[in-house]
């Protein structure tokens, strides 16, 4: 009886931090791709890899390979958010994580990106060198998302804030998107 | 710097090396179940007689002229790997050997991932770990040590409609066998010995210092520097010396394991930046930037600390316990740089980025091309396009 109740009671834990982690994965990563569009007015850094992509470039993030995606795509020389609700044929760039929770350590702010993808944590179908572009934008994204000492710390990003978080993170909940989100 | 204890390693590739490794080819093909391969070559490795010689050891198979391709060009493109795939199909071969350098062996990788994965269009699988069916039988016979690609899982292949390199990053990509034989190799003259020599000294350093560097790719890459310390300049002065060519074939495909799985870094960026935008030869711009970008990465605790097994590898033990520890990375950088200049003495490798004909007019576009080398992620850092303008202008 004692080793059921042991794997009863793992499981359950198990399961509750699972679904923890896949809302905050979920919350972020639409934070993120929302933020994308309010920073490319601000942050150069966001303009400059935008400019590197070409004109209706589309990309795909997710948490895993089955989980729904965010869309975001280049339109006259701007991002737009799609949200999770929106499949167009063409995905030029689909980016994901091997595991769910390979996602919450770089959502959560447990790791970088960039070390992400240097574990091979990430998968990545497309050109990489407009994955590369899209790398260093989420990461500005998160670096004025997190604290300054996950930035520093954990990305070892330093940077000059142009908009504060709290405005960046309102901004970014009221901002229009083209298809229901939720 | 955060850094992390996770990392994953992956080497499955069979490697045969030394002297009669080739003899080993028909009970390989054997055991492979390959009984009609697709023979991918150039016009070069046949006049040299290179395929002669691998031809004589596959005497047991009868080789249709028709499964020998002589004509890969020296750089991947989608065309040729479609149009060698569709041989491969017609001609119902169950095998695919390599015998070149990189180009012939991701030419074959991306045959390979097409006939395998059964797609139309090979740019549908660009990107990482976009393959998952099981492989063709993939033979690998290096004619030129230094690149690694018989262990390393990218490809790298043009595709010339949009001018853009596709870059193939898959574990599926790795051979099932190397044969490294050094009568394979023994044609390469001095300058191309020196130049591939450094090219597998590049992958070992910075298989040092990458973001993914890790106790199983360390250990390749010590063991790569050691070889090449040992060997690649004496090689030079003797390009038929065996002992020495086989010890750099085994340095390069130790380099390249290593590499493979802890990813290059800052100088390859650069260097392949510098490939495209000048059209400079690859090998050459890497022994240019070598020292530079270890210069660069002096600034970065734990490549202070790689540095130090570098000079324990390429100088050994004695120099190693008579540098003081916080000099032993410059020391390092010092010991590159003197293997570097005996190499320009012997062969005159170049030591600037001017000399090999990149042009401070293109620094803008080299910075641009660096900067979206997905490389330069797993270099140490955070790499800016100052870094890379200030190695370009050191290095000039």
């Amino acid at each position: 009886m004692e080793p059921e109740q042991n794997i009863e009671i793992n499981f359950k834990g198990g399961f509750n931090l699972k679904t923890l982690h896949h809302l905050i994965d979920k919350l972020i990563l639409s934070l993120i791709g929302r933020s994308f569009i309010v920073l490319t007015d601000t942050e150069p850094i966001i303009k400059k890899e935008l400019a590197y992509l070409p004109e209706e470039f589309t990309a795909a993030f997710a948490v895993e390979e089955n989980a729904p995606s965010i869309i975001i795509k280049k339109e006259n020389n701007k991002f737009k958010y799609y949200g999770y609700h929106y499949e167009p044929d063409n995905i030029d760039l689909r980016l994901y994580f091997k595991d769910e929770e390979f996602a919450y350590e770089v959502l959560g702010a447990k790791e970088g990106i960039r070390q992400a993808f240097s574990e091979h944590k990430i998968i990545l179908e497309g050109d990489l060198e407009y994955a590369v572009s899209l790398i260093y934008i989420f990461e500005v994204v998160e670096a004025y998302i997190m604290s300054d000492n996950f930035s520093e710390k954990i990305i070892d990003y330093k940077f000059k804030r142009n908009i504060s978080r709290l405005k960046l993170i309102i901004r970014a909940l009221f901002l229009y998107r083209e298809k229901g989100e939720f | 710097m955060y850094s992390s204890d996770y990392f994953e390693f992956f080497s499955p590739v069979k490697i045969i090396s030394g002297e009669h490794s080739l003899s080993t080819l028909n009970y390989e093909l054997d055991r492979l179940h390959v009984s009609k391969p697709l023979i991918l070559t150039n016009q070069s490795l046949d006049e040299m007689k290179i395929l002669d010689s691998l031809l004589s050891h596959l005497k047991k198979q009868s080789i249709n002229p028709r499964q020998i391709i002589k004509t890969i060009p020296n750089q991947a493109t989608i065309e040729i790997v479609k149009k060698a795939a569709q041989r491969y199909e017609e001609l119902e071969c169950d095998g695919i050997i390599a015998l070149g350098g990189e180009a012939i062996i991701d030419t074959a990788k991306g045959i390979n991932l097409i006939i395998s994965e059964q797609v139309e269009d090979l740019k549908d699988l660009a990107g990482i770990e976009t393959a998952h069916a099981d492989m063709q039988p993939f033979i690998v016979i290096p004619t030129t040590s230094g690149t690694g690609s018989e262990a390393a899982l990218t490809a790298v292949i043009s595709d010339e409609s949009s001018k853009r390199d596709l870059e193939f990053i898959s574990s599926k990509l790795i051979p099932d066998l190397a044969v490294i034989d050094p009568t394979m190799t023994f044609s390469l003259p001095p300058r191309l010995t020196a130049s591939t020599g450094v090219d597998a000294l590049v992958h070992a350093v910075e298989a040092y210092t990458g973001l993914q560097t890790n106790p199983l790719s360390d250990a390749y890459a010590f063991a790569a520097l050691k070889l090449i310390g040992q060997n690649l300049r004496e090689l030079v002065k003797d390009v038929n010396n065996k002992k020495h060519r086989v010890a750099m074939n085994n340095a390069a495909v130790m380099a390249g394991i290593s590499f493979s799985n802890s990813h290059a870094g800052i100088i390859h960026a650069v260097g392949d930046a510098c490939e495209k935008i000048a059209g400079v030869s690859h090998g050459d711009a890497l022994s240019v930037l070598l020292p530079h970008g270890m210069f660069y990465n002096l600034k970065f605790d734990y490549c202070r600390n790689s540095y130090q097994d570098i000079l324990l590898a390429l100088e050994g033990r004695d120099k190693f316990i008579e540098t003081e520890p916080e000099d032993r990375a410059l020391i390092a950088v010092n010991a590159v740089v003197s293997i570097l200049n005996e190499l320009r003495s012997l062969t005159g490798i170049p030591v600037t980025l001017e000399e090999i004909g990149v042009k401070r007019n293109q620094f803008d576009d080299i910075v641009d091309k660096a900067m979206h080398n997905s490389a330069i992620l797993n270099s140490a850092g955070q790499v800016n396009r100052e870094d890379i303008k200030s190695i370009l202008e050191a290095a000039f």
